[in-house]
């Protein structure tokens, strides 16, 4: 299996999509460190200008505050931007053609395409460390504040990625090229945040029983990528987590969409 | 008794269409490849060659009956390990190099690290391609074939299933293929071997089968398909009357399409005679010559329907 992920991140850097989510993240730190200034007002306290919002008061407080704010701007952003370059990874893993050598091998099928679902997360993960984490470690040197909590929001919002390369990879077994698996991964990414708040907006205009039943449903099943983005930055702002429902329902999303595709994949004739 | 390379008992396959409707690919197949030999699969489009190396290979489910690999089930991993494979059709990523591909392939197939620094470079020597350093979107068809083949043989395979592997080779390349094919042969190996090239298969073969409608419609050695109609080609240096009444006193109604004479003999005596009988008219006897079939014609009648 290692073999088949080094290989799933060699095309991600050959294929360009690496590099141009890399460049993208070096951009986002070049944008940041342009965005923040920091500035000691008091012997404990601190202001951190932000895109012309200041956050008053002392490090432990603005910093984390300035954090969440950046996982508020890259958290939707590089979810969309890492669909497009993480899918194709696993539809080249089942192209014909290409099959036809990795499957007739000695190795089970669903260590390929796990493989590439890894690798497209890794992908995802290491740039938005890239994109986020130099700003963070300078506020570290500056104010004293750790940036590890960020790393824990990181992890969340990978979690909420994971949930829509889960539902690509499931996409991707038709084989019928990379538009599908994105249109649905990015519907569900669209979707997500109208669910989360379908009693203050859609149950306005949706006063069925029955279809509110629908919605009601499809929120719980569906992952919760929003959510997760909130939470992370809620875990930033406050060092806590204030709902466990959004992470391991899509936590279970994941492992039952994952296991699904594993299944399909094993009966699937090529 | 050995445990045979291939084997397959009453192999059926259908396959659903999006109606699920069943169309049938193999109708039961039944045949048996020993180790060490090579096997020749033919058939025309639409045979289900391709649907039995799939099933082979564990690409594709049976529907009924049995197949085995090396004495395992098509799809068992660790008997893949053991197989080296070459699909008609390869598609590799762009950018990757012959060394790259042949690593993540061996690397797949559980070859170590250090068996592979040795063994690429051999058989990247072996096929032609040492040297080459263009990714693959450079290769010509037949460079591509060449590693293809490579691939299949990284692992030091028992048995090597090769699906056209001359297809794009030019002459020298199919030259260095058969010499190959029977080196690998020599050394043990066993080669089941699907092409449309009927010369090739007739050259390296030992046992041929002929797939006709999801069916064995055939199987037997290259001689035994090629073997002697019982009929002979006398060519003479010019027909006479003379010559033609010769023929006729030993043969009844002779046919003679110029110089030639077609017919087929009673026996070595009734051939003696004639030659004989030419040679006092007086004629010179350019040449007596045995008519066999080739691969080709059976392979034709059998597909046609008719009788071998």
């Amino acid at each position: 299996m290692l073999a088949a992920y080094i290989h799933s991140m060699r095309e991600s850097v050959n294929k360009r999509m690496a590099l141009v989510l890399i460049g993208m993240a070096l951009l986002f730190t070049v944008i940041f460190f342009f965005i923040f200034a920091i500035t000691p007002l008091q012997p404990k306290n601190l202001s951190i200008v932000m895109m012309g919002h200041r956050m008053l008061g002392p490090a432990t407080l603005a910093v984390p505050a300035a954090m969440a704010a950046e996982v508020q701007i890259t958290g939707a952003l590089w979810l969309m931007l890492a669909i497009f370059g993480s899918v194709p990874l696993l539809v080249s893993a089942l192209e014909k053609g290409w099959v036809e050598l990795t499957l007739t091998k000695g190795v089970a099928r669903w260590k390929i395409l796990v493989a590439a679902y890894f690798s497209g997360l890794s992908l995802y993960a290491l740039t938005l460390i890239v994109a986020m984490m130099p700003t963070a470690v300078w506020m570290w040197f500056k104010t004293g504040v750790s940036c590890k909590p960020l790393l824990v929001a990181i992890l969340l919002e990978t979690l909420g990625f994971a949930a829509l390369m889960s539902l690509a990879s499931l996409a991707s077994l038709t084989r019928t090229g990379a538009a599908i698996p994105i249109m649905i991964a990015i519907f569900t990414f669209i979707i997500s945040p109208v669910l989360a708040d379908r009693k203050q907006n859609l149950f306005a205009l949706i006063t069925a029983n029955w279809a509110r039943g629908i919605f009601n449903w499809a929120y719980r099943i569906l992952p919760k990528t929003s959510e997760i983005v909130g939470a992370a930055s809620g875990y930033l702002q406050f060092g806590k987590i204030s709902s466990w429902f959004p992470i391991w329902t899509t936590g279970a999303f994941i492992i039952g969409v994952m296991s699904l595709t594993i299944w399909l994949l094993h009966r699937k004739s090529f | 008794m050995t445990i045979p390379a291939i084997e397959t008992q009453d192999l059926h396959k259908k396959y659903l269409t999006l109606r699920r409707k069943e169309v049938p690919a193999l109708n039961g197949v039944t045949l048996r490849v020993e180790r060490g030999t090579i096997f020749g699969l033919l058939g025309p489009n639409g045979a289900g060659k391709t649907t039995l190396l799939k099933i082979l290979l564990g690409l594709c489910d049976l529907t009924s009956g049995s197949a085995s690999l090396l004495g395992n089930n098509p799809g068992d991993t660790a008997a893949r390990r053991r197989v080296g494979y070459l699909p008609e059709q390869m598609r590799l990523p762009d950018y990757i190099k012959a060394p790259a591909f042949l690593r993540y392939m061996g690397r797949l197939n559980g070859v170590h690290g250090a068996e592979l620094k040795k063994r690429i470079p051999a058989l990247l020597e072996q096929v032609g391609l040492a040297g080459v350093k263009k990714p693959a979107k450079a290769y010509s068809k037949g460079m591509l074939q060449r590693l293809g083949l490579a691939q299949a043989l990284l692992n030091d395979p028992e048995l090597l299933i090769l699906d056209e592997p001359t297809d794009g080779l030019d002459p020298v390349g199919r030259k260095q293929v058969r010499d190959l094919l029977q080196a690998l042969r020599a050394a043990g190996k066993t080669i089941f071997l699907n092409s449309h090239m009927l010369s090739e298969v007739e050259l390296v073969c030992d046992q041929v089968v002929i797939l006709h409608q999801g069916l064995v419609a055939r199987q037997a050695t290259p001689d035994e398909f090629t073997r002697g109609t019982g009929e002979c080609i006398i060519r003479v240096a010019q027909v006479t009357d003379a010559v033609r009444a010769a023929a006729a006193s030993v043969v009844a109604r002779p046919e003679w399409k110029d110089s030639t004479l077609r017919f087929a003999p009673r026996d070595r005596a009734q051939l003696n005679a004639l030659i004989d009988k030419l040679r006092s008219v007086p004629v010179e006897i350019e040449s007596v010559e045995p008519v066999k079939n080739s691969l080709e014609q059976f392979f034709l009648q059998v597909v046609a329907g008719g009788q071998a």
